[in-house]
């Protein structure tokens, strides 16, 4: 289904079943970036912490396979991680049981907001933010 | 968890790469054909016609003719029907025609048409055939390709690349996530450098997937789509029905499963581009919603 919306890869990088939720909206005309391309967040619920991090070291592992990956085990106070790829910025974050991730992002900047107020979001609807 | 397949990610297709990640010795291919002919640009060639269905999808035969001249003039540069047929074909081929008759069929009266014409240019009736069929290429000399426009939920465009599915002799290996193999079809020896001409029936194409025809995405385009690169032609094809899909929905509506074959096609298997930079396209006659 994913695919359908936003293709990744003929593989389920993301470990997708049926007991994972996911949400995905595209952000368009991002202001100051001066750039009409939109850019696409992504938002994936686990069923539990340990799933959503092996479902990200997946995607690390499949998506970005030139970085060096360092996903801890809890990233409650880190900060996202941050990639050039050819078609703009790409961050993520695991945030519990959830990953966030946003692609094609104008700048460094813009990827990063976008991940921190849908963070604020999530945080603020009284996620259990299991560590 | 052990994957044999390499894993193909949407960075491969905007970088390329998808031949250097899934491995030219996996499929036994040299990689990259399609990179030496990279700077050639390929011709792609729409004629449309608003008489050429009325409002009950009746089809004008003698516009429909007409449309077929145009086109074939246009594809090859000759000044006429006969010597662009015979610019593609020698008289003495056993030429397999292919239309489509799953989904979004081709128009019986398109295959009438060009049979007709081709008959017209000195081609004896008994040399032409349809080579629809899991055997039947390995009969022919040249194949003319005649795929219906369509959208498929299984490649997501079902319309140049799929037409020779059957040729495979195992259809469903080549759908959804391994429809990225589909020009592997276009390289078996007895299909390899046959195709002469594809003509892609878009007179009432089929924006959405099916598995059965929705008549709400279907519209009346009155075209032909030609070209000689089936790469490129699929790559018009799918941009007519991408630019459809956006003005139904007012926004992206990406298909599903993803069209991954066309670009696998271009950059694994060499048959062709799928750059839109590298193709030019001719376009003649009806200007209403054109979609490019």
């Amino acid at each position: 289904v994913l695919n359908s919306i936003y293709y990744l890869s003929h593989e389920n990088i993301l470990d997708l079943d049926l007991s994972a939720e996911a949400v995905s909206a595209p952000y368009e005309h991002i202001p100051g970036s001066g750039d009409p391309k939109r850019s696409q967040f992504l938002l994936v619920q686990y069923e539990k912490p340990e799933l959503a991090r092996q479902a990200l070291n997946r995607f690390h592992d499949a998506y970005l396979p030139e970085y060096k990956k360092k996903i801890p085990a809890d990233t409650a106070a880190d900060n996202p991680r941050l990639f050039k790829l050819e078609d703009g910025w790409l961050a993520y974050k695991l945030i519990g049981k959830y990953i966030a991730i946003v692609f094609e992002c104008p700048d460094l900047e813009s990827a990063r907001t976008i991940l921190q107020k849908n963070e604020s979001n999530l945080l603020g609807k009284g996620e259990d933010h299991e560590t | 968890m052990k994957h044999k397949m390499p894993v193909l990610t949407r960075r491969d297709f905007i970088r390329g790469t998808i031949g250097v990640t899934l491995g030219a010795p996996v499929f036994g291919l040299l990689w990259p054909k399609g990179e030496a002919r990279a700077e050639a640009r390929s011709l792609v060639t729409v004629v449309r016609d608003k008489n050429a269905m009325d409002s009950a999808k009746n089809i004008d035969i003698a516009v429909l003719e007409k449309m077929l001249a145009e086109t074939l003039t246009r594809v090859t540069g000759q000044k006429n029907t006969k010597d662009a047929w015979l610019s593609l074909v020698k008289p003495n081929d056993m030429i397999g025609l292919m239309p489509t008759d799953h989904l979004n069929p081709t128009h019986d009266e398109v295959v009438e048409v060009v049979k007709n014409s081709l008959v017209d240019a000195g081609i004896p009736e008994d040399r032409i055939r349809d080579a629809q069929g899991p055997r039947n290429a390995k009969k022919c000399d040249a194949l003319i390709a005649i795929p219906g426009l369509k959208a498929h939920w299984l490649t997501g465009i079902g319309t140049v690349l799929k037409n020779y599915i059957l040729y495979s002799g195992s259809p469903s290996s080549y759908h959804k996530s391994n429809s990225f193999k589909l020009g592997e079809i276009w390289n078996l020896p007895f299909v390899k450098g046959k195709t002469k001409l594809v003509l892609v029936d878009s007179l009432y194409p089929l924006c959405d997937k099916g598995p059965q025809p929705d008549p709400r995405y279907q519209w009346p385009y009155n075209g032909f789509i030609a070209g000689t690169d089936p790469v490129a032609v699929e790559t018009v094809c799918l941009k007519v029905i991408t630019e459809k899909r956006k003005a139904i929905r007012g926004e992206l509506w990406p298909l599903s499963p993803p069209p991954i074959c066309v670009e696998a096609a271009d950059k694994l298997y060499g048959l062709g581009t799928s750059r839109m930079d590298q193709i030019k396209i001719n376009h003649y006659s009806w200007e209403h919603e054109l979609l490019l």
